[in-house]
Order: structure tokens, then C-alpha cells, then sequence
């Protein structure tokens, strides 16, 4: 079942860069500092650093699966492990970029019923959400892609504004730099992954990318401009909370957003919750994407039947998480899931095909 | 316009008769018989005797005393050109004279007429498909063809500055109704062999000509063929007007936005079809069809090409920026006095918190009610006799701006917020994608009283996606943003200068897309004391 991708279905190697990096830069953005900060404290911006260099190398590995095989996960699932197996693995993956995206939304939800509306009930902006997710799938890879892009460029203004709390900052913080162990180090670049996550969406979508081998160098430029935003806004927050108050601050980017003050807006935080609407909605979009695309895959059914079906299943699962305990606990889930899926999982899937295409060779010869 | 109506009115009294079209073009395609007199008869018949069809008998040669008639209908020929160089001829020509009868059509048609283009006509169908396009028919006794001359010509509005598309600077021409007048507007523009017309008729009744007007080797020769195809498949009694064809070929119905772009400068459609574009000319309306379309173009006028780039791109700038307050100005007043009141600055907050205590209605309900009356002052200005028109602008602004805020039923603040709509609405150079922005802003308001900034949001990238769906003959609307162009990318928001813009945009453009040469940056000599 080797499926081509129309050429018209396609996008260029650049979009990628949106891609990787759209998926990466989300709603983690909004209260990452805190979980990394817990175990790695003024040191936190070199977590964030280390786990984008073992980042970097996943992607390499991705690319390295993907450029042997010339089709998605579905495909070298099945090639590697046979159909059964395979369809296994694929099924779990599968769920875990959908728990991915319904992490996301629910978080946004939180984030919208802290910060805006305390009194709506979740169901409605999950129903709203649902059907607007809908709408876009509806449109194929191409508008999931679109939605990338503005959503890397049209908030993007938001980056600068946020460093204008730097205005209160202490740089004395960081001193001495490393004042921490190496275990607690790694222990924040663990935490540092729920804010990565996303980009192994590549392992489906990698068949709709003209030369697909050629955007490596645009997967790896996506995803350390994320890193240089993470680290920025890291250093930023750093500098501007002291590490009592960001252990109990959940959202401190927020937080920041919310000293800013300019002559026509006083209260900065409610257009930035509304705008990052543009930063969160291609990450749920393009993980119940990837989701929908696997299970066509899988089992060969319309996409537009799965994209239903899931939209539907979205507006039953995403309300009973109804409070702040629920969501957190989702969150250090799919983190967990999300951290051995990275570091174990990929690394393995590539040592696996590594030996497959050697034994390949040898028979071959 | 007059020939055009009248031409009109012929075709309706011909469709009147014979009910059915079917039977209308099998009795149309009978052939001409070889008697002048059943033939004259049955232009008369068929016409019903329309005024304004005239027939003028005449008699050739001395010795057989063929009998002829001249055909024409009156008001879309030049009158002069067939008294002189067709019917004196046909009199006073001494050939003519001495010749016998049998191959007197041929003297005619080689040696007397003394006119430009020269058809056969076969049957019914074909002599008034000539008559209809102004051209003249001469019939003669004994022969079962007639002989069809371009005579075209008539009352048509001559060239003048187009009303509706003003330029500061640029070419002060604007197409006219007439086709040929307009294609030859863009031929003297553009002199080269490159430039193709085609040609076709469509409309049933109308029997409208319809044109295609490319650049060889620079349109994309597959858009040229859909757009023919989508042409033909038009099977429709009439065409009036660009906005007719325009509904008819476009990709996606369901949206407000235009993906046709359409002008009356030969300026605009010349620029346009060295982008690669092709332009759909129709007869009886100075309004020129450009497909593919896309969003940015929409916001380009011709004074940034005209004027120097610096200044042309800080004014498109500025346009957006309009766009965009158009779209959004009420629904973000509403939204943040009714959710996120404490986004506003504490001493304007207490303005307008004076200004909305006396207040009577909700927010958005004070807005939708001052947009809609917006909009009807707009549309009856529209359509007002200049001399009402003062009226209209005493009592909107007396009624409205003044007396509604004194009475209190409306806050000054939603008024300057209307009033800023209003104006910006008008700033785009497109009317109708100012139009569609105008019936937006009502979803945004909604959408803004509902949830706030995150409906406004929320409706915003709707809106986003719904024009990245978007498509017009294939090209996707937002190029060459998105999916990005680089050589297409320099005449969107911003505007290049001309030496910087090399390439032609890509995607409408086949293959040939150098524009210019290297180095057209222009830069003084090294030596600037230039003796």
C-alpha cells in the first residue's frame, strides 16, 4: 500500500520551517518555566538548550527512517514489523498525537477560563473548538500548513513585547551560572520536552513534502528558532521572577504579558490569551491532522469520515477534565509519553531500520 | 450603449416569435434561396419587419438588369463608409456595368468593394449573425450566397477618464463599451505579436462577443485553456455585463470574496497580462475581466506603479492597515466594553463609562444598529440624483451624527467609531473586496459580543483559512504569500523598486518569468562632476 501524494496536495521543502516550528512553539510556551524551574531552578535556560541539541538529533534520526523508507511511520511500521505488529505500534502513535492535541486545546481552555472568561462552561469551547478543527482539516494539508504560517508570523510580534518586562529585570540571577547538579539539570531538560513536542508529527506528513529529503536543513532551522525562543523567554523569565514566585506562578509567560502596559491597552493579557489562539489552534489542528491521516492510512477509510469521528469524540472527552488537578495530570502524562516517545522510541525505531536496510544489503549482495 | 440596446431589443423580438430556441436554430439555418425576393422577404419576415433594418434595392448591370440588395441595420454601421465605397460603387462602377450576370458576384467581391474585410454568406444563420455585428450583406438575383462586408461602426462613448478608477498620475483613458475600441486600448500598449485575442460568442439570445486577450509564452497555457473551457460550458440566453461571466466561471461560490479582479483602465489589464494574466473582454461594458485573481491585488492601485516605490509602499501599507480596522474597529470597541474593560486605560475607561451610563442599549446592539444605518445612507446615496444627494449627507449626518447622541440613544464614542469604519471602508481601491469587508464586520461584531477577544480571534482565523482555501483558476488566492513566492513576493505589501523586481510572479506566469536584465539599478557615473 505504497501511496504517492499528488503533486498539487504538496507543499515546499520551507514550510516545513513553519511546520516544526508552529508545532513546538504552544500552550506549553505559556507555563513551561515553572515545571523546569522546579528541578533546575536559575539554571533552567541550560535544560532548554540541552534538550534542543538531543532534539536536533531526533529529527536527524526521523529524517534518516523517513529518507529510507520514502513514505510515512504507517508504512516503515509496516515494513519493519509486519502488518500486525506494525498496525499496533502505528494504532499507538496514532493516540498519542490525538491525546496530544486534546492536551492542547483542554490546556487553552483552562487558559481562556482562568484568564478570561471565568463562567463558560468548557463544553462550549470545546464544541466551538471542535467544530473550527473541523473546518480546517476539511481543508486539507495545504490549509493546515497556511495556518502554520500566519501562525508563526502574526504572533511573532508578541516575542518582542515580551521582552519588555526586562525593563524590572535582575541579571544578577543567573549567577553563578550551573549551581545546580547534572541530575537536576537533566532532570529540567526532561521537563523541557512537553514544550517540544509536535515535531515527530514529521513521521506522517513527511510524504507531502516535495523532495522530502530536502527539507532537513528546514526541519532542523524550525526547530532551533524554537529553541532560541525558548531560551529567550526563559532567560527573560529568569531575570524577572524570583525562584519562590515562579514556583508558584502556573503561567508565567502570561504573568509577564500582563505587567506590560502601554498607553492605549492597559491590560496587555487579553489581547495576547486571544492572540496566542493563532499560536495554539495549528497545533491542534495539524496533531488531530496527523491522527485522522493515520487512521486513513491504517485502515482506509475516507479522512473526512475520521476527522468527523474524532471531532465528535473530542466533545466527549474533553469536558469531563474539569479541573485543575485533571489537566495537570493529563499534562505529566502525555509529557512522560511524549519524553520516551522522543528519546526512546525513534532512537529505536532508527536502530531497527538501521539493521533492516545492513541485512537488506548483505542478502541483496 | 444605443446600438447595444438596440440590438437587444432585436434579439428579445426574434426569441418572442419562435418560442422554442431549439426551433429557433433550425428555421435560422435554412439555406438562402437563389431568389432576391424570397431572400429580401424573408429578412423581412424574420426581423418583423424591424424599423430599424434597412434594405435598399438596387440594379447592377445595363444589359441583364440583375437586381441586388443592400442589407444593413442602422445605428450599429457606418452610414458614410457604405454610401461611399458600397453602394456608389455598386452603382456607378463601369465593370459592374458592362458585366453579365453569371459571375457578377465574384466582380463584386474582387474588384467594387471597396471595403475592408469581405465573408460569404451561406444561410439564414450566418447573414444575420453579420447583419447583428454591423456588418453589410448584399444580396443578389440568381445567387444562393451573399456577400458580407465589415461595416461596423455607429454611436459609441468616446474614451474618456474612467469614473470609478481615478489615478493621480497615469494614463487618463478608460475603456469604453465597445470591444474593439477597448482590445485596441491594450493592443496600442502592448506592440507585439504575442498578444492574442480569441474570440467567442456567447449568450443565446444575446449572441454577445466575448474575448480572451493573452501574452503568448507568458501566460500559463493551461489557465488559458480552463478559462476557455469554463467559457464554453456558459450555455445561458444572455450576457450582459462582466458581473455575468464573472458568477459563471469563477472556482468557489461560497464566499464573499472576489477571485476575479475586473478594471476600466487599459493600463491595469496591461500590467496585469504581463503578470501572465488573461483578460476576458465583453462587449457592452467598459469593465474588462482578470483572471487568475489574488488577494493582494486587490489592494494594489495604479498610482503605486506610477509613483516612486518608497511612497507606493507606505501607502499600501496604510491600505492594509485600513483593511483591517474596517474589518475589526466596532467588533474590538464592542469587545472590550462589554468582556475587557480593564484593558482600557483607567482615564479613558472612565469617558467612556460617563459616555455609556446614559447609554440605553447594549454595545453591540448600539453598534449594529449605527453600521446598518451607515450602510443605508450609503446605499441610497448611491443611486441619488446629484441634486438630493445633499440631502441625503444634511439629514445622515445632522440625524444621525448629532441629534441621536443628543437624544441619547447612542454614545459619541460608537459614533466616532462608525465614522472611522466608514471611512476606512472606503480607503481600499477595490470596491468590492471593500464590499465583502463591509458584510464581514457584521459577523465580527457578533462574534466579538459573544466571546470577546477570543471570538474576534476565533472569527479571524476563519476567516484566514477561508482565504487560504480560496482559489481562483487554480492559483491559490494568497499567493504569493502563502504558499510563498519570492519572485512574486516584492509587489504585494510591499512595493520594489522597478530595478529590484527581476522575475515575474511565478505561479501565473509560464516558465519565461526574467523579467529584466541585471544591473538596472540606476547609479551615476563614477565621475560626478559630468562636464
Amino acid at each position: 500500500m505504497h501511496v504517492k501524494v499528488k503533486e498539487k496536495f504538496q507543499v515546499s521543502p520551507p514550510m516545513v520551517f513553519f511546520i516544526i516550528h508552529a508545532m513546538q512553539v504552544g500552550v506549553g510556551m505559556l507555563g513551561f518555566q515553572r515545571i523546569i524551574a522546579k528541578s533546575s531552578g536559575y539554571d533552567s535556560w541550560i535544560p532548554v538548550i540541552i534538550a534542543g541539541v538531543v532534539i536536533s538529533l531526533v529529527i536527524r534520526m526521523m529524517y534518516y527512517i523517513l529518507k529510507v523508507n520514502h513514505n510515512d511511520v504507517i508504512e516503515v511500521h509496516r515494513n519493519l514489523f509486519g502488518k500486525w505488529l506494525g498496525g499496533l505500534l502505528s494504532l499507538a502513535l496514532i493516540l498519542y498525537f490525538y491525546m496530544t492535541g486534546v492536551l492542547v486545546l483542554r490546556t487553552y481552555i483552562e487558559v481562556i477560563q482562568v484568564w478570561v472568561f471565568e463562567d463558560l462552561p468548557t463544553w462550549v469551547l470545546t464544541v466551538l473548538a471542535a467544530g473550527f478543527v473541523y473546518y480546517v482539516i476539511k481543508g486539507g494539508f495545504r490549509t493546515v500548513v497556511g495556518l502554520c504560517v500566519a501562525g508563526v508570523f502574526i504572533p511573532s510580534i508578541l516575542f518582542f513585547i515580551l521582552l519588555m518586562p526586562l525593563e524590572y529585570a535582575d541579571f544578577l540571577n543567573f549567577l553563578p551560572i550551573w549551581k545546580h547538579s547534572l541530575k537536576d539539570i537533566l532532570a529540567g531538560a526532561k521537563d523541557t520536552t512537553l514544550t517540544f513536542i509536535g515535531f515527530e508529527l514529521l513521521l506522517l506528513f513527511y510524504p507531502f513534502i516535495k523532495h522530502g529529503y530536502r527539507s532537513h536543513k528546514w526541519a532542523q532551522l524550525g526547530h532551533w528558532a524554537s529553541v532560541v525562543v525558548y531560551t529567550l523567554l526563559m532567560i527573560v523569565t529568569l531575570a524577572f521572577f524570583s525562584e519562590g514566585q515562579l514556583k508558584i506562578t502556573i503561567w508565567p509567560t502570561l504573568t509577564l504579558l500582563k505587567i506590560i502596559e502601554f498607553p492605549f491597552i492597559e491590560r496587555f493579557e487579553y489581547l495576547g490569551i486571544s492572540l496566542w489562539l493563532i499560536i495554539v489552534v495549528p497545533n491542534i489542528v495539524t496533531a488531530f491532522w496527523g491522527a485522522s491521516r493515520g487512521l486513513k492510512r491504517l485502515f482506509s477509510i475516507k479522512q473526512r469520515y475520521v476527522v468527523l469521528f474524532m471531532v465528535l469524540t473530542l466533545i466527549i472527552v474533553v469536558p469531563p477534565i474539569d479541573n485543575r488537578q485533571a489537566v495537570n495530570t493529563l499534562n505529566e502524562w502525555v509529557n512522560q509519553i511524549g519524553f520516551w516517545v522522543i528519546i526512546a522510541y525513534i532512537p529505536f525505531l532508527c536502530a531497527v531500520q538501521f539493521i533492516h536496510s545492513k541485512w537488506k544489503r548483505k542478502n541483496e549482495t | 450603449m444605443t446600438f447595444k440596446l438596440r440590438k437587444l431589443s432585436k434579439a428579445r423580438t426574434t426569441s418572442s416569435k419562435s418560442n422554442e430556441d431549439e426551433g429557433a436554430k433550425t428555421e435560422k439555418n435554412e439555406p438562402l434561396s437563389d431568389s432576391l425576393a424570397q431572400n429580401v422577404e424573408a429578412v423581412k419576415q424574420k426581423t418583423g419587419n424591424s424599423a430599424d433594418i434597412s434594405i435598399r434595392e438596387i440594379t447592377l448591370n445595363d444589359q441583364a438588369h440583375t437586381k441586388a440588395a443592400v442589407v444593413f441595420v442602422e445605428g450599429i454601421v457606418d452610414q458614410q463608409a457604405i454610401d461611399d465605397f458600397l453602394i456608389h460603387s455598386l452603382i456607378n462602377d463601369d465593370d459592374l456595368k458592362k458585366n453579365p450576370a453569371d459571375n457578377i458576384l465574384e466582380t463584386i467581391a474582387e474588384k467594387v468593394v471597396a471595403l475592408g474585410e469581405l465573408t460569404r454568406v451561406h444561410n439564414h444563420s450566418e447573414l444575420f449573425q453579420a447583419l447583428f455585428n454591423g456588418e453589410t450583406v448584399v444580396l443578389i438575383e440568381g445567387f444562393s450566397e451573399g456577400v458580407s462586408t465589415d461595416t461596423k461602426g455607429g454611436e459609441s462613448r468616446s474614451v474618456d477618464e474612467p469614473p470609478t478608477e481615478i489615478s493621480l498620475r497615469g494614463p487618463r483613458e478608460g475603456f469604453t463599451e465597445s470591444i474593439r475600441t477597448n482590445t485596441s486600448l491594450v493592443r496600442r500598449r502592448i506592440k507585439n505579436e504575442k498578444l492574442w485575442v480569441k474570440s467567442i460568442t456567447l449568450g443565446k439570445v444575446t449572441n454577445t462577443d466575448v474575448e480572451i486577450m493573452y501574452i503568448d509564452g507568458l501566460a500559463e497555457s493551461d489557465i488559458v485553456q480552463e478559462v476557455e473551457n469554463r467559457l464554453n460550458r456558459i450555455n445561458t440566453d444572455s450576457i450582459l455585463e462582466s458581473g455575468y461571466i464573472e458568477e459563471l466561471i469563477e472556482d468557489q461560490t461560497a464566499t464573499t470574496f472576489p477571485t476575479i479582479a475586473h478594471s476600466e483602465r487599459p493600463d491595469v489589464v496591461t500590467g496585469n497580462l504581463l503578470e501572465g494574466k488573461i483578460a476576458i473582454f465583453i462587449d457592452g461594458t467598459p469593465f474588462v475581466l482578470m483572471v487568475p485573481a489574488v488577494f493582494v491585488q486587490f489592494f494594489q492601485s495604479v498610482d503605486d506603479y506610477y509613483s516612486r516605490f518608497d511612497i507606493a509602499t507606505s501607502i499600501r501599507l496604510l491600505r492594509i492597515i485600513i483593511f483591517i480596522t474596517s474589518l475589526f474597529a466596532p467588533a474590538v470597541y464592542v469587545a472590550a466594553t462589554t468582556f475587557h474593560q480593564e484593558m482600557i486605560p483607567t482615564q479613558l475607561l472612565i469617558v467612556l463609562a460617563a459616555q455609556r451610563e446614559a447609554a440605553p442599549l447594549p454595545a453591540v446592539v448600539e453598534a449594529i444598529l449605527m453600521e446598518i444605518i451607515f450602510e443605508v445612507l450609503r446605499e441610497a446615496g448611491v443611486r441619488m440624483p446629484k441634486a438630493v444627494g445633499q440631502t441625503i449627507s444634511i439629514v445622515g449626518a445632522l440625524v444621525i451624527g448629532q441629534a441621536a447622541v443628543q437624544a441619547g440613544i447612542v454614545s459619541p464614542a460608537m459614533v466616532i467609531v462608525v465614522a472611522v469604519t466608514a471611512i476606512a471602508s472606503f480607503a481600499t481601491p477595490s470596491y468590492n473586496i471593500a464590499i465583502a469587508a463591509r458584510l464581514i464586520r457584521f459577523v465580527n461584531m457578533i462574534a466579538a459580543a459573544t466571546f470577546g477577544f477570543y471570538g474576534i480571534i476565533l472569527t479571524f482565523i476563519v476567516l484566514l483559512i477561508h482565504l487560504c482555501s480560496l482559489r481562483s483558476f487554480g492559483v491559490p488566492y494568497m499567493a504569493p504569500l502563502a504558499p510563498f513566492d519570492a519572485s512574486g513576493a516584492g509587489d504585494t505589501i510591499i512595493r520594489m523598486p522597478w530595478w529590484k523586481v527581476k522575475k515575474r510572479p511565478a505561479l501565473t506566469v509560464d516558465g519565461n518569468v526574467m523579467r529584466q536584465g541585471d544591473n538596472q539599478k540606476p547609479s551615476p557615473p563614477t565621475d560626478r562632476t559630468m562636464k
